[in-house]
């Protein structure tokens, strides 16, 4: 199985920040929180992401499209990889959503995001 | 995913205790081998460890809450949401890290077993154990393993092999090795699982699995095709390899296993599959829970730690589609209905060679030896006689008659114990010291002395288990001496 440990460690900072600010209620856990959570998404994509046809601009040229076409091919996220990529996406979208608002997330929206920070830190078995 | 608190307790002890483990193993190797060129990977290696270990602290209110309260008998207090994925982030995080960090003790150099783990095998294996046809290494993989040196000679294709080693199809050559993981290398406990690798080693000369797999196909009354045989032969040896470890070693025979799914358990989130060799350990813990309710064994001062897993596995299966824990659900009942119809021609099979099996007398030594290691006794021999009886023969004497007193001195004797018995009892201290231990480490005032004094409680109680061992050889010899 493969592990990341850097990934781990983040996954389990996030979550410790979330435990604290559902105990304290203190704003400052919930920045934390937020902050630790988008630092760890960050990271996941960084891990895992691939090339994917849309990175590849009309304005490339041929040879270097060719490549990153061949690219794509060649190394295609797994099915599980990808149902996380896309959890992953989702809770990134939901954390800029409430820094936009400048607003604290809910006991559900913290809830939401730690579990997939969770689910998505597991190793997937060979 | 709920669970009460002494669930976590017993499962936040596996990541924890192994990452303790690693951490000494890395830092005793700068002792013996002090090469520069080792230090980087050696300091990485311990920084990591350190990294991790300030993370398990920060949750230490929590530990220290679920260690205090898995203390306490009938505790079904639970943890809230919240808390139970910061616990399980966490553990996550260090059963990562540990597997992780294992596999890179291969760049260190590579340390030979105990002296101990060899009277071990000389203890339980006995005349069946030959070190000159089987080799006992250390492995960077946290797996134990057997197998053939010389299979692994004719898969070797460079041609510098082919003309330096002597011709690897004459009879075993080089022999059988059997593989611990380096982190086990001073965890008595974890040695338990030899007693299944040789079970394959014992297989592998006398055709156990062979014989069982004819008469399986003899009561199913059906020819079976070449085939089905072959898959049946792989899902047997691993059965042959825990009856053997279980007529060894008796219950505890599982402990490794256990530990080791818990492990991995912790990091991933589907449970542990069927891999076409190896049953769910679910499977394979339900087998030994059977085979000790038959034989009159008691295992419930080790259930906490099977029950643990069993839960979690459980738990697990029911996040899988129908279709996948329906699949789970026949190969259990396959395997176990298997395993009924092979097991009383295997343990035939094991009854023709001179081993020590483990009965239920062994294991109620085994629990009353814990007491004595609890009180800091090393316990490799026990009394012949109960203290009851030799106290009431001496007190019978009538007056102060030292002659006659003497001569009932007899009663006082000790022998030594079997080497089954002192892992037993090692186990079932360990099960019970636990929540004490781990408690106090967490309630300690920072992460560097917490995590000492879990350090020091392993390496306490791994040394008067590592004493123990030491004096069966002797005290065996001793009682075997005429006169």
């Amino acid at each position: 199985m493969h592990y990341d440990i850097q990934l781990g460690f983040l996954a389990a900072d996030a979550i410790s920040e979330f435990s604290r600010a559902a105990k304290t209620k203190e704003p400052a856990n919930y920045e934390a929180f937020l902050e630790q959570s988008t630092s760890y998404c960050r990271e996941f994509r960084s891990l895992h992401s691939r090339p994917a046809e849309t990175d590849i601009s009309a304005a490339m040229p041929k040879p270097v499209a060719d490549f990153m076409r061949a690219v794509v091919k060649t190394r295609p996220p797994t099915p599980a990889v990808t149902v996380k990529l896309e959890a992953v996406g989702a809770v990134e979208k939901l954390l800029q959503s409430i820094r936009e608002e400048q607003r604290q997330p809910s006991d559900d929206e913290c809830l939401r995001i730690a579990r997939t920070i969770y689910s998505t830190s597991a190793a997937e078995p060979r | 995913v709920g669970g009460s608190i002494s669930h976590f307790g017993r499962l936040a002890s596996v990541p924890l205790d192994y990452l303790v483990r690693l951490e000494s193993a890395v830092r005793q190797s700068e002792i013996w081998s002090t090469g520069s060129e080792y230090q980087a990977i050696r300091n990485r290696i311990i920084d990591i460890c350190e990294a991790c270990k300030a993370k398990i602290f920060n949750e230490a209110p929590l530990f220290h809450r679920i260690y205090a309260t898995a203390g306490e008998a009938g505790s079904n207090e639970a943890l809230s949401e919240a808390e139970e994925l910061a616990v399980r982030a966490v553990l996550r995080s260090t059963a990562g890290t540990f597997t992780v960090l294992h596999e890179l003790l291969l760049f260190l150099p590579r340390e030979s077993i105990r002296r101990e783990l060899r009277d071990y095998c000389e203890c339980l294996f006995r005349g069946e154990y030959d070190s000159s046809k089987i080799s006992l290494i250390l492995t960077s993989l946290f797996n134990a393993f057997e197998y053939s040196l010389d299979d692994v000679m004719r898969f070797l294709e460079a041609d510098v092999f082919k003309f330096k080693i002597p011709n690897p199809d004459a009879e075993s050559a080089f022999g059988a090795v059997m593989e611990l993981a380096i982190v086990d290398r001073n965890n008595p406990m974890a040695w338990a699982v030899l007693a299944h690798e040789f079970g394959h080693f014992l297989d592998n000369r006398a055709g156990l699995t062979k014989r069982a797999v004819e008469e399986f196909g003899a009561k199913m009354n059906t020819t079976l095709p070449a085939e089905i045989v072959r898959a049946l032969e792989r899902l047997c040896k691993e059965i042959v390899a825990d009856l053997t470890g279980y007529y060894l070693q008796g219950p505890c025979s599982i402990i490794p296993l256990a530990n080791m799914s818990m492990l991995i358990g912790c990091i991933q989130d589907t449970p542990i599959k069927f891999d076409g060799e190896h049953g769910a350990p679910t499977t394979r813990i339900e087998m030994i829970r059977a085979l000790s309710r038959e034989d009159g064994i008691d295992i419930s001062s080790l259930d906490g730690l099977l029950g643990a897993l069993v839960a979690e596995e459980g738990q697990k299966e029911t996040q899988l589609a129908a279709d996948e824990q329906a699949n789970r659900k026949l190969m259990h009942g396959f395997l176990t209905n298997f395993f009924d119809v092979v097991r009383p021609v295997i343990v035939e099979e094991l009854g023709k060679h001179q081993l020590p099996r483990f009965q239920s007398g062994s294991f109620a030594r085994g629990l009353q030896l814990s007491n004595n290691l609890a009180s800091g006794l090393p316990i490799g021999a026990a009394r012949v006689h109960s203290e009851e009886s030799a106290r009431a023969a001496l007190l019978a004497t009538k007056g102060p008659d030292p002659p006659a007193i003497r001569e009932k001195y007899y009663l006082l004797e000790e022998r030594a114990v079997s080497v089954a018995e002192v892992i037993t009892a090692a186990c079932i201290h360990r099960f019970q010291t636990m929540s004490e231990l781990y408690g106090r480490a967490f309630d300690a005032g920072s992460g560097t002395q917490a995590f000492s004094i879990i350090a020091a409680g392993h390496e306490s109680q791994d040394r008067l288990v590592f004493k123990s061992i030491d004096m069966i050889p002797m005290l065996e010899a001793h009682s075997a001496s005429p006169g």
